[in-house]
């Protein structure tokens, strides 16, 4: 009879790790002055809790005080329904334009990479009777952050560059919290005990073998970044986990869960500034 | 004061995996949005027939007037695909409110979030793909290994063999990606196949009596092409021969292995033995995981949901199982956004830029604009639309 699991043979990645702290960057009067003028902006700053945020006219600046990351939209960039379309620059030509402009507002970072180019589009349909006409609206250039050759997971660590009619940038996002290396290196767990703490979580506690199948198709080491108005004193080391799920009742759906990679004593942690303890063993 | 309802599912009793962060999704969104909490129902209390409409579709137990219906805006939390979402218990009607049971806004509802997966995935191009459609399908080698290739008119879709699964973002147009593609071979072709042996690393397009010849490692079209197939080839199978619409070699798990394709039908043929294998032909949608079909079209499954409401709002792709958008969706109309805006900042806080917000709105009647609509007390909130025409968007988080 088949198994429940169905688990990549993999190699050891790596023993080590090193833990990349986090701190509280102080977002202070000159810092939202120089950032602002980046995007020509002048208004004053409005403090809404979890952002801080500068608007005017032309535009809305959000500065996340949790972890420093940047969101600034062009007003009304966002009629994503243009009825009609936009020609957009190639590919290799929109990052090739987007590489300088991140430069030019300050936003560039040697540890961020183009990732990938995707667009946002929209079908109308007028009626049922009629083919939905689509159109592309934006072009958007994704970069993804790594750390020693390791990709950092999650929504806090992206690029984003956006560009509308005449390939004029009408959005950018950084989602980052500047990291500092700790000196010493932390021991990963082995591969073998993450694949086990994948197996025992709850989110499989109730599949049996002879009605569901689970199929793990990649797993990676790498860190996990918690979105951008949350605290997070360090990136989490984890290991990740992608595949499907098929039950009798659901056929087929993707999954990726994050188990956490280190083995680390929590007054440890608790020492270097850190805390992870929170964090649930899978995420 | 508007009302807002929640439901949300954690335990899944075998029916699908147990999630983790539905109930602190939810009642984040809950307990954070400005309004009149009327009602929370997790678990086995969250019912597929809170969704649906009494007398529509099949099982046609809908209670939707005492709840999903009977609120402003409802949250879900839990897992879903593009039929609708999917609850833990089966008992109260079959467990799925499926988009043919639904009909929202004839009451009270002017929107509803999705927080699952792909409730709102849309192939704009995939009546190409259906059933007899299909022209031909190719291996990638070199460095498009790994990956399976599908033809039809001006278009490709990619399969990628690992995943057992087509690849986000497809169909794409073939001239702008396949280089020197002769002007001849544009309007569709009839077979492709990958070289073997002392023809590795190319790849052969049929079209009528001619074909190209690919080479992968220069990403082109080799020079001297098209030619005439008799002249070069001979010997293929006479089962096939003049209604061949596909050829793919196996990978993977695959390899060793070539699949034609005819019809609906495909068989399979191993080099090994240099034979079809027994038992086939087989029908492709039965075998091949993920076939776009007329169930990828947003507006086919959930143009006729609307009766009333304004907006749909989800994902085109996988989301995480994470607990904070709902909250933040909440705090984005809280501060003013418009809805669909909270929906597409709460998103892109949450998830990695492979993940697709979408929404799906509907539109028509005097004074209607739903794109523009804010939570109550916010900003504008358009009459009822008449449901005249349907926008779909979707986008990078």
């Amino acid at each position: 009879m088949a198994n429940l699991f169905t688990i990549p043979e993999l190699s050891e990645i790596r023993r080590e790790i090193s833990i990349y702290r986090t701190p509280l960057k102080t977002i202070d009067k000159e810092t939202i002055r120089k950032i602002s003028s980046a995007f020509d902006m002048k208004a004053r700053a409005i403090d809404s809790g979890s952002r801080i945020m500068v608007k005017d006219r032309f535009g809305v600046l959000e500065i996340f005080e949790a972890s420093g990351s940047i969101w600034w939209t062009k007003q009304n960039r966002s009629r994503s329904e243009r009825r009609k379309s936009v020609r957009f620059l190639s590919e290799k030509k929109a990052i090739e334009k987007a590489n300088p402009y991140l430069k030019t507002v300050g936003l560039a970072d040697r540890k961020a990479k183009p990732k990938s180019v995707s667009y946002t589009e929209t079908f109308i349909e007028r009626s049922k009777d009629k083919q939905p006409t689509g159109v592309i609206t934006h072009q958007h250039v994704n970069y993804e952050f790594s750390l020693d050759d390791l990709p950092v997971f999650g929504p806090g660590a992206k690029i984003q560059v956006t560009f509308s009619e005449n390939n004029q940038v009408v959005e950018v996002l950084k989602f980052w919290r500047e990291p500092k290396k700790e000196r010493r290196k932390y021991k990963l767990i082995s591969i073998e005990t993450a694949i086990k703490i994948f197996q025992k979580h709850e989110a499989f506690w109730d599949l049996s073998k002879r009605t569901a199948k689970i199929q793990a198709n990649e797993i990676s080491l790498g860190y996990y970044a918690l979105p951008p108005r949350e605290i997070q004193v360090c990136l989490i080391p984890v290991y990740r986990f992608k595949g499907f799920v098929s039950t009798k009742d659901f056929a087929r759906y993707d999954f990726a869960k994050y188990v956490v990679a280190v083995d680390v004593e929590a007054d440890t942690l608790k020492k270097i500034g850190g805390s992870i303890t929170a964090t649930p063993l899978v995420i | 004061m508007a009302k807002i309802g929640i439901e949300w599912v954690k335990k899944y009793h075998g029916r699908a995996s147990n999630l983790s962060n539905t109930k602190k999704q939810a009642e984040g969104f809950y307990n954070k949005l400005s309004g009149t909490r009327s009602f929370n129902w997790g678990d086995d209390l969250a019912w597929d027939q809170d969704f649906e409409e009494s007398g529509v579709g099949s099982p046609a137990t809908g209670t939707d007037t005492t709840w999903i219906d009977s609120v402003h805006i409802a949250f879900f939390s839990g897992h879903g695909g593009p039929t609708g979402p999917l609850f833990g218990v089966a008992g109260y009607d079959n467990g799925r409110a499926h988009h043919s049971e639904v009909r929202w806004g004839n009451q009270t509802l002017d929107w509803i979030a999705f927080d699952a997966c792909k409730i709102l995935r849309h192939e704009g191009l995939s009546k190409y793909f259906l059933t007899g459609k299909l022209q031909a399908s190719i291996c990638g080698d070199d460095k498009f290994t790994g990956k399976g290739y599908f033809f039809s008119g001006d278009y490709y879709i990619r399969y990628d063999w690992n995943n057992d699964n087509v690849d986000i973002g497809y169909p794409k147009r073939i001239k702008d990606h396949w280089h020197n593609w002769p002007s001849s071979f544009n309007g569709g072709i009839d077979a492709a196949l990958c070289g073997d042996g002392p023809f590795s690393g190319k790849a052969y397009f049929f079209k009528g009596n001619s074909y190209i010849r690919y080479d992968w490692g220069s990403d082109a079209v080799d020079p001297g092409y098209p030619k005439n197939i008799a002249s070069h080839w001979h010997g293929w199978p006479n089962s096939f021969n003049g209604g061949i619409d596909a050829v793919l070699l196996g990978d993977g798990p695959f390899s060793g292995k070539a699949y034609f394709f005819k019809g609906d039908l495909y068989l399979r043929y191993d080099w090994s033995n240099d034979s079809v294998d027994s038992g086939y032909p087989k029908k492709i949608r039965d075998h091949w995981h993920n076939w776009p079909n007329l169930n990828d079209d947003v507006f086919d499954r959930w143009r006729d949901s609307f009766n009333g409401l304004h907006i749909i709002l989800g994902f085109y792709t996988t989301c995480n199982d994470e607990s904070k958008r709902g909250r933040y969706f909440a705090e984005y109309l809280n501060d003013g956004y418009t809805v669909i805006e909270a929906w597409k900042k709460a998103c892109k806080e949450t998830e990695s830029s492979d993940a697709k917000w979408a929404y799906l709105r509907s539109g028509g009647g005097s004074g209607v604009n739903t794109y523009n609509d804010h939570w109550h007390g916010k900003g504008w909130v358009s009459p009822d639309p008449t449901n005249a025409w349907c926008a779909y968007s979707k986008g990078s988080c």
